[in-house]
Protein backbone atom coordinates (compact mmCIF):
# COMPACT_ATOMS: atom_id res chain seq x y z
CA UNK A 1 0.00 0.00 0.00
CA UNK A 2 1.30 3.48 -0.88
CA UNK A 3 2.42 5.63 2.04
CA UNK A 4 -0.41 7.80 3.32
CA UNK A 5 -0.74 11.42 2.35
CA UNK A 6 1.25 13.51 4.90
CA UNK A 7 -1.51 16.13 4.83
CA UNK A 8 -4.01 13.46 5.88
CA UNK A 9 -1.83 12.33 8.77
CA UNK A 10 -1.28 15.90 9.81
CA UNK A 11 -5.05 16.49 9.80
CA UNK A 12 -5.58 13.24 11.73
CA UNK A 13 -3.16 14.51 14.37
CA UNK A 14 -5.43 17.55 14.71
CA UNK A 15 -8.41 15.16 15.15
CA UNK A 16 -10.10 16.17 11.89
CA UNK A 17 -12.92 13.58 11.42
CA UNK A 18 -12.67 13.52 7.59
CA UNK A 19 -8.98 12.65 7.74
CA UNK A 20 -9.67 9.72 10.05
CA UNK A 21 -12.58 8.62 7.87
CA UNK A 22 -10.27 8.40 4.83
CA UNK A 23 -7.37 6.75 6.66
CA UNK A 24 -9.48 4.12 8.39
CA UNK A 25 -11.41 3.36 5.20
CA UNK A 26 -8.12 2.71 3.41
CA UNK A 27 -6.99 0.26 6.06
CA UNK A 28 -10.18 -1.37 7.34
CA UNK A 29 -10.26 -4.34 4.96
CA UNK A 30 -6.54 -5.26 5.19
CA UNK A 31 -6.76 -4.93 8.99
CA UNK A 32 -9.84 -7.10 9.17
CA UNK A 33 -8.38 -9.70 6.79
CA UNK A 34 -5.21 -9.81 8.88
CA UNK A 35 -7.06 -10.21 12.18
CA UNK A 36 -9.58 -12.73 10.81
CA UNK A 37 -6.92 -14.94 9.21
CA UNK A 38 -4.58 -14.64 12.17
CA UNK A 39 -7.00 -15.43 14.99
CA UNK A 40 -9.24 -17.60 12.77
CA UNK A 41 -12.33 -16.02 14.25
CA UNK A 42 -14.29 -13.65 12.05
CA UNK A 43 -16.51 -12.34 14.85
CA UNK A 44 -13.60 -11.59 17.20
CA UNK A 45 -11.78 -9.95 14.26
CA UNK A 46 -14.46 -7.22 14.20
CA UNK A 47 -13.71 -6.48 17.86
CA UNK A 48 -10.00 -6.36 17.08
CA UNK A 49 -10.58 -3.86 14.27
CA UNK A 50 -12.87 -1.70 16.38
CA UNK A 51 -10.39 -1.63 19.27
CA UNK A 52 -7.60 -0.84 16.80
CA UNK A 53 -9.54 2.10 15.36
CA UNK A 54 -10.34 3.49 18.80
CA UNK A 55 -6.78 3.05 20.01
CA UNK A 56 -5.31 4.66 16.88
CA UNK A 57 -7.53 7.72 17.23
CA UNK A 58 -6.71 8.04 20.92
CA UNK A 59 -2.95 7.55 20.58
CA UNK A 60 -2.11 9.23 17.28
CA UNK A 61 0.51 11.30 19.16
CA UNK A 62 2.56 8.13 19.62
CA UNK A 63 3.05 7.84 15.83
CA UNK A 64 6.63 9.04 15.34
CA UNK A 65 7.06 8.62 11.59
CA UNK A 66 4.06 9.66 9.48
CA UNK A 67 5.24 7.50 6.56
CA UNK A 68 4.90 4.43 8.80
CA UNK A 69 1.21 4.98 9.58
CA UNK A 70 0.27 1.62 8.03
CA UNK A 71 2.75 -0.46 10.02
CA UNK A 72 1.90 1.54 13.17
CA UNK A 73 -1.78 0.67 12.68
CA UNK A 74 -1.00 -3.01 12.05
CA UNK A 75 1.21 -2.97 15.16
CA UNK A 76 -1.81 -1.90 17.21
CA UNK A 77 -3.97 -4.59 15.55
CA UNK A 78 -1.31 -7.22 16.24
CA UNK A 79 -1.24 -6.25 19.92
CA UNK A 80 -5.04 -6.46 20.03
CA UNK A 81 -4.83 -10.00 18.58
CA UNK A 82 -2.31 -10.94 21.29
CA UNK A 83 -4.66 -9.45 23.90
CA UNK A 84 -7.49 -11.52 22.41
CA UNK A 85 -5.40 -14.68 22.91
CA UNK A 86 -4.54 -13.61 26.44
CA UNK A 87 -8.23 -13.25 27.17
CA UNK A 88 -8.88 -16.70 25.76
CA UNK A 89 -5.75 -18.00 27.56
CA UNK A 90 -4.26 -19.49 24.45
CA UNK A 91 -1.13 -17.33 24.25
CA UNK A 92 1.30 -19.91 25.57
CA UNK A 93 -0.10 -22.70 23.45
CA UNK A 94 -0.01 -20.52 20.32
CA UNK A 95 3.43 -19.02 20.72
CA UNK A 96 5.08 -22.22 21.87
CA UNK A 97 4.37 -23.58 18.41
CA UNK A 98 7.09 -21.33 17.04
CA UNK A 99 10.11 -22.91 15.45
CA UNK A 100 12.93 -20.41 15.18
CA UNK A 101 15.67 -22.92 14.49
CA UNK A 102 18.13 -21.33 12.11
CA UNK A 103 18.34 -22.77 8.67
CA UNK A 104 19.98 -22.10 5.36
CA UNK A 105 18.06 -19.22 3.78
CA UNK A 106 19.81 -19.45 0.42
CA UNK A 107 16.59 -20.47 -1.33
CA UNK A 108 14.60 -17.71 0.35
CA UNK A 109 13.76 -15.99 -2.92
CA UNK A 110 12.95 -19.22 -4.68
CA UNK A 111 9.26 -18.75 -3.89
CA UNK A 112 7.45 -15.52 -3.20
CA UNK A 113 3.87 -16.06 -2.03
CA UNK A 114 3.00 -12.52 -3.09
CA UNK A 115 3.59 -13.32 -6.75
CA UNK A 116 1.70 -16.61 -6.74
CA UNK A 117 -1.37 -16.70 -8.92
CA UNK A 118 -4.10 -18.90 -7.56
CA UNK A 119 -7.21 -20.22 -9.24
CA UNK A 120 -10.54 -19.68 -7.54
CA UNK A 121 -10.94 -23.38 -6.74
CA UNK A 122 -7.52 -23.40 -5.04
CA UNK A 123 -7.90 -20.18 -3.02
CA UNK A 124 -9.82 -21.70 -0.11
CA UNK A 125 -7.37 -24.57 0.07
CA UNK A 126 -4.44 -22.14 0.02
CA UNK A 127 -5.81 -20.15 2.96
CA UNK A 128 -6.69 -23.34 4.82
CA UNK A 129 -3.01 -24.25 4.52
CA UNK A 130 -1.98 -20.78 5.72
CA UNK A 131 -4.31 -21.32 8.67
CA UNK A 132 -2.39 -24.47 9.58
CA UNK A 133 0.88 -22.58 9.98
CA UNK A 134 2.07 -21.79 13.52
CA UNK A 135 0.75 -18.36 14.52
CA UNK A 136 4.07 -16.43 14.43
CA UNK A 137 4.77 -17.70 10.90
CA UNK A 138 1.18 -17.08 9.83
CA UNK A 139 1.33 -13.53 11.13
CA UNK A 140 4.59 -12.80 9.31
CA UNK A 141 3.34 -14.34 6.08
CA UNK A 142 0.04 -12.44 6.20
CA UNK A 143 1.81 -9.12 6.72
CA UNK A 144 4.14 -10.00 3.86
CA UNK A 145 1.27 -10.87 1.54
CA UNK A 146 -1.25 -8.22 2.59
CA UNK A 147 0.76 -5.05 2.90
CA UNK A 148 4.10 -5.97 1.34
CA UNK A 149 5.79 -4.67 4.48
CA UNK A 150 9.58 -4.78 4.61
CA UNK A 151 11.26 -7.14 7.09
CA UNK A 152 11.96 -4.13 9.33
CA UNK A 153 8.30 -3.08 9.25
CA UNK A 154 7.11 -6.62 10.06
CA UNK A 155 9.63 -6.67 12.91
CA UNK A 156 8.16 -3.40 14.21
CA UNK A 157 4.58 -4.67 13.88
CA UNK A 158 5.23 -7.98 15.65
CA UNK A 159 7.80 -6.54 18.11
CA UNK A 160 10.53 -9.08 17.33
CA UNK A 161 14.06 -8.71 15.86
CA UNK A 162 14.50 -8.62 12.07
CA UNK A 163 16.39 -11.94 12.20
CA UNK A 164 13.36 -13.61 13.75
CA UNK A 165 11.11 -12.21 11.01
CA UNK A 166 13.49 -13.58 8.36
CA UNK A 167 13.45 -16.96 10.02
CA UNK A 168 9.66 -17.00 10.38
CA UNK A 169 9.12 -16.01 6.76
CA UNK A 170 11.55 -18.63 5.59
CA UNK A 171 9.87 -21.34 7.67
CA UNK A 172 6.41 -20.18 6.57
CA UNK A 173 7.36 -20.49 2.90
CA UNK A 174 8.89 -23.92 3.43
CA UNK A 175 5.91 -25.09 5.45
CA UNK A 176 3.57 -23.86 2.72
CA UNK A 177 5.48 -25.80 0.08
CA UNK A 178 5.40 -28.90 2.30
CA UNK A 179 1.67 -28.53 2.96
CA UNK A 180 0.95 -28.05 -0.76
CA UNK A 181 2.91 -31.20 -1.57
CA UNK A 182 1.09 -33.14 1.14
CA UNK A 183 -2.27 -31.88 -0.10
CA UNK A 184 -1.57 -33.00 -3.70
CA UNK B 1 -6.14 -16.29 -11.40
CA UNK B 2 -5.46 -13.80 -8.63
CA UNK B 3 -2.73 -13.06 -6.13
CA UNK B 4 -3.17 -14.21 -2.50
CA UNK B 5 -3.68 -10.56 -1.52
CA UNK B 6 -6.62 -10.19 -3.89
CA UNK B 7 -8.11 -13.51 -2.77
CA UNK B 8 -7.78 -12.40 0.86
CA UNK B 9 -9.72 -9.24 0.15
CA UNK B 10 -12.33 -11.19 -1.77
CA UNK B 11 -12.72 -13.68 1.09
CA UNK B 12 -13.55 -10.83 3.46
CA UNK B 13 -15.54 -8.61 1.10
CA UNK B 14 -18.75 -9.40 2.99
CA UNK B 15 -17.36 -7.73 6.11
CA UNK B 16 -17.22 -4.27 4.48
CA UNK B 17 -20.73 -3.02 5.48
CA UNK B 18 -20.08 -3.87 9.13
CA UNK B 19 -16.61 -2.31 8.96
CA UNK B 20 -18.12 0.85 7.43
CA UNK B 21 -20.63 1.10 10.27
CA UNK B 22 -17.87 0.54 12.80
CA UNK B 23 -15.68 3.21 11.22
CA UNK B 24 -18.48 5.77 11.21
CA UNK B 25 -19.08 5.14 14.92
CA UNK B 26 -15.51 6.21 15.70
CA UNK B 27 -15.66 9.92 16.46
CA UNK B 28 -12.27 11.50 16.82
CA UNK B 29 -12.25 14.27 19.38
CA UNK B 30 -9.62 16.29 21.11
CA UNK B 31 -8.50 14.55 24.30
CA UNK B 32 -9.79 15.97 27.57
CA UNK B 33 -7.36 17.64 29.97
CA UNK B 34 -7.27 14.46 32.03
CA UNK B 35 -6.51 12.31 28.97
CA UNK B 36 -3.89 14.84 27.86
CA UNK B 37 -2.02 14.56 31.16
CA UNK B 38 -2.42 10.80 31.24
CA UNK B 39 -0.93 10.52 27.75
CA UNK B 40 1.81 12.98 28.70
CA UNK B 41 2.78 11.14 31.87
CA UNK B 42 1.89 7.51 31.18
CA UNK B 43 4.34 6.70 28.36
CA UNK B 44 7.25 8.04 30.44
CA UNK B 45 6.23 6.68 33.81
CA UNK B 46 9.69 5.22 34.53
CA UNK B 47 11.31 8.59 33.85
CA UNK B 48 8.75 10.33 36.07
CA UNK B 49 9.36 7.82 38.87
CA UNK B 50 13.14 8.34 38.65
CA UNK B 51 12.62 12.10 38.71
CA UNK B 52 10.29 11.83 41.72
CA UNK B 53 12.81 9.61 43.54
CA UNK B 54 15.60 12.12 42.81
CA UNK B 55 13.48 14.94 44.24
CA UNK B 56 12.64 12.86 47.32
CA UNK B 57 16.35 12.24 47.92
CA UNK B 58 17.10 15.95 47.49
CA UNK B 59 14.37 16.92 49.97
CA UNK B 60 15.63 14.30 52.43
CA UNK B 61 19.18 15.64 52.15
CA UNK B 62 17.94 19.19 52.56
CA UNK B 63 16.22 18.45 55.87
CA UNK B 64 18.93 16.10 57.15
CA UNK B 65 21.77 18.54 56.44
CA UNK B 66 19.70 21.53 57.58
CA UNK B 67 19.73 20.23 61.18
CA UNK B 68 23.45 19.52 61.33
CA UNK B 69 25.77 22.24 62.78
CA UNK B 70 26.70 24.72 60.11
CA UNK B 71 30.25 25.72 59.47
CA UNK B 72 31.20 28.89 61.38
CA UNK B 73 31.32 32.15 59.49
CA UNK B 74 35.06 32.81 58.86
CA UNK B 75 34.57 36.57 59.48
CA UNK B 76 33.31 35.88 63.06
CA UNK B 77 35.79 35.39 65.98
CA UNK B 78 36.02 31.89 67.47
CA UNK B 79 33.30 31.14 70.08
CA UNK B 80 35.85 31.01 72.97
CA UNK B 81 37.14 34.51 72.16
CA UNK B 82 33.60 35.77 71.78
CA UNK B 83 32.70 34.37 75.23
CA UNK B 84 35.81 36.00 76.74
CA UNK B 85 34.95 39.35 75.15
CA UNK B 86 31.39 39.17 76.48
CA UNK B 87 32.68 38.27 79.96
CA UNK B 88 35.14 41.20 79.85
CA UNK B 89 32.39 43.52 78.68
CA UNK B 90 30.17 42.39 81.57
CA UNK B 91 33.07 42.90 83.99
CA UNK B 92 33.55 46.49 82.74
CA UNK B 93 29.82 47.15 83.10
CA UNK B 94 29.92 45.87 86.68
CA UNK B 95 32.93 48.09 87.48
CA UNK B 96 31.25 51.13 85.94
CA UNK B 97 28.09 50.42 87.96
CA UNK B 98 30.15 50.14 91.17
CA UNK B 99 31.84 53.49 90.39
CA UNK B 100 28.44 55.17 90.03
CA UNK B 101 27.10 53.60 93.29
CA UNK B 102 30.02 53.51 95.76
Amino acid sequence: MAPPDPILISAARRHVPEAWETLLKQHQLPLYAYAAELIQDRVAAFDVVQETFASAVRHIESLRNDAKFGSWLFGIAHQKCVQHWRRTRRTKEIFSAEDDASDDWADDNAIDPRTLLIRQEDADEFFALVGQLPVPQRSTLLLHILEEFSLEEIAAVTAVPVGTVKSRLHHAKRALIRLVKEAQ
Amino acid sequence: MKSPRNWLFERHQASIPRLDAMRISIRPSRPSLREFFRELLYPHRVAWRVLAAAWAILVLFHFTLGRSPRRADPSMPPPELLAALIAENNFHDTLAQNDRNP
